[in-house]
C-alpha cells in the first residue's frame, strides 16, 4: 500500500516535470522569435518601398532624400526597385543644390550638381518621369 | 567430499551420488542456497535498476527544465539588447576599420557630402568623441543637424496638398537652425586638442553657407537676415522666417 502511493507520488511529480518542460520549451521558442524580431529591427534595411511610393505620390521629395539617408543598402541597393526610388532622391537632392547655387552665382558648383542630376536620372529606370515633376516643382530648366 | 551411503567422490554441484544415486544433502543444502541467493540478487538488481532508471529519468527532467530556463532568460537578454549589442559591434567595427571609415568621411566632408557623413556616421555609430574621429568631431556634429535643416527648409518650401501653416514650418526650420548653429560654436571644442581645423573649418563654413543658400533660395529669407540669423535667438528666427515665407508667398 505505502509502495504504491510512493509510486502514484513518483509518477505525479514526473508528470509535473514534464509539463514545465513543455512550457520552458515554448517559452524558449517565443523567446527565440522575439530575440531575431529585435535583430531584424536593427538591422533592417529601414523603409519599405510603400513610404517611397507615399512621399513620391504626395511630392514630398526632402522626405525621400531623408529615407534614403537613412538606409543601410543605399550605395548598393539589393531591391532593384528601390534602387529607382534612391535614384529619384539623389536627382532631387542634387536639382536642389543646383538651383541654389544657380541663383546664388556659383557656377562651378552648380554645374557639378548638374552632372548629379544626370548620373541619377540615369538610374531612374521607370521612375525617370519623376525628373519632369521635380524640375516643375523647383521651377527649373533640366540642365 | 566423499559420499556417506558408498564413499565415492562427491563435488558440492552434485546433488545426487553419481556412484550410488543417494541424495547428496550438503551439496542439495548449498544447491539451495545459491539458488535463493541468485533469486536474491536478481530482485536486488531489478530494484537497483529501477530506481537508478527514476532517479536517472528525473535528473534530466530537471536538467532539460533548468536548460530551457537558461536559454529562454539569455534570448530575451539579448533581444531586449539588441540596440546595444548592436552598438557595441558596431563601434568594435569603427575601431577595427578606423583608416578607412576616417579618409571615407574626411573625402566627404572635402566634397560637400555633408548628408552621406551624418548617415555614414549613424550607422557606424561614431560621434566624434572616441579617436581617431575626434579630428573630425565639429564637422560630424554639424553634419548631424545639416541634414534636419535642409529637409525642414525644403518642406517649409513646398509644403504639398496636406501642409501645415508657415508658422509650424518657420518654427521647425529655426529649430534644427539651433542646433546646428550651437555646432558651429568653436569654443565648445577648445577641450579637443586632435582636432583637425583644416578640414574641419572649410567644412563647417561651406554647411553655413549653403544655409544661408537655402534660406535665401527657397524660403525668401534675404541675404542680410539669413547672414544675421546666427546672432539671434531661436523664436526670432522664427518670426523672421515666418515673415520671409509670407512675402514670398
Amino acid at each position: 500500500m505505502r509502495n504504491r502511493w510512493e509510486e502514484i507520488v513518483k509518477d505525479t511529480r514526473r508528470l509535473i516535470l514534464d509539463i514545465v518542460i513543455a512550457v520552458l520549451a515554448f517559452g524558449a521558442v517565443i523567446a527565440l522569435l522575439f530575440a531575431i524580431s529585435s535583430y531584424r529591427e536593427v538591422y533592417a534595411d529601414s523603409y519599405s518601398v510603400d513610404s517611397y511610393y507615399y512621399y513620391m505620390e504626395e511630392g514630398n521629395y526632402p522626405r525621400l532624400v531623408e529615407l534614403y539617408y537613412g538606409e543601410r543598402d543605399r550605395q548598393e541597393p539589393k531591391d532593384g526597385e528601390k534602387k529607382e526610388f534612391y535614384a529619384v532622391a539623389r536627382y532631387y537632392e542634387a536639382a536642389s543644390y543646383y538651383k541654389m547655387y544657380q541663383e546664388n552665382g556659383d557656377t562651378e558648383r552648380a554645374k557639378e550638381q548638374a552632372e548629379k542630376m544626370e548620373a541619377a536620372r540615369q538610374e531612374m529606370g521607370t521612375l525617370s518621369g519623376e525628373a519632369e515633376n521635380i524640375c516643375r516643382q523647383l521651377e527649373i530648366q533640366a540642365p | 567430499m566423499k559420499c556417506k551411503f558408498c564413499g565415492g567422490n562427491l563435488s558440492l554441484e552434485d546433488e545426487y551420488c553419481p556412484h550410488c544415486g543417494v541424495v547428496n544433502e550438503q551439496a542439495r543444502k548449498h544447491i539451495q542456497d545459491m539458488r535463493r541467493y541468485a533469486g536474491d540478487y536478481e530482485h536486488t538488481k531489478k530494484e537497483v535498476y529501477k530506481t537508478a532508471r527514476r532517479h536517472t529519468r528525473t535528473t534530466v527532467q530537471v536538467v532539460t527544465a533548468v536548460l530551457l530556463l537558461a536559454v529562454s532568460l539569455l534570448l530575451v537578454a539579448a533581444g531586449s539588447n539588441a540596440y546595444s549589442i548592436s552598438r557595441s559591434v558596431e563601434e568594435g567595427r569603427a575601431r577595427r576599420n578606423a583608416g578607412e571609415y576616417t579618409a571615407y568621411i574626411e573625402q566627404c566632408l572635402r566634397e560637400g557630402d555633408f548628408m552621406e557623413v551624418q548617415a555614414f556616421c549613424q550607422e557606424h555609430h561614431i560621434w566624434g568623441y572616441d579617436e581617431p574621429y575626434d579630428r573630425y568631431l565639429p564637422a560630424i556634429r554639424a553634419c548631424q543637424d545639416y541634414g534636419w535643416v535642409y529637409v525642414s527648409v525644403l518642406e517649409a518650401a513646398y509644403p504639398g496638398e496636406y501642409g501645415q501653416e508657415a508658422e509650424e514650418y518657420a518654427e521647425r526650420v529655426a529649430e534644427c537652425l539651433e542646433y546646428f548653429y550651437e555646432d558651429l560654436a568653436t569654443e565648445r571644442y577648445e577641450f579637443y586638442e586632435t582636432i583637425d581645423w583644416d578640414v574641419n573649418a572649410g567644412a563647417l563654413e561651406e554647411m553655413e553657407e549653403n544655409i544661408r543658400f537655402l534660406l535665401t533660395t527657397y524660403l525668401g529669407v534675404s541675404r542680410e537676415d539669413a547672414d544675421s540669423l546666427k546672432d539671434l535667438s531661436s523664436a526670432r528666427r522664427a518670426v523672421l522666417i515666418e515673415e520671409a515665407m509670407l512675402d514670398a508667398q
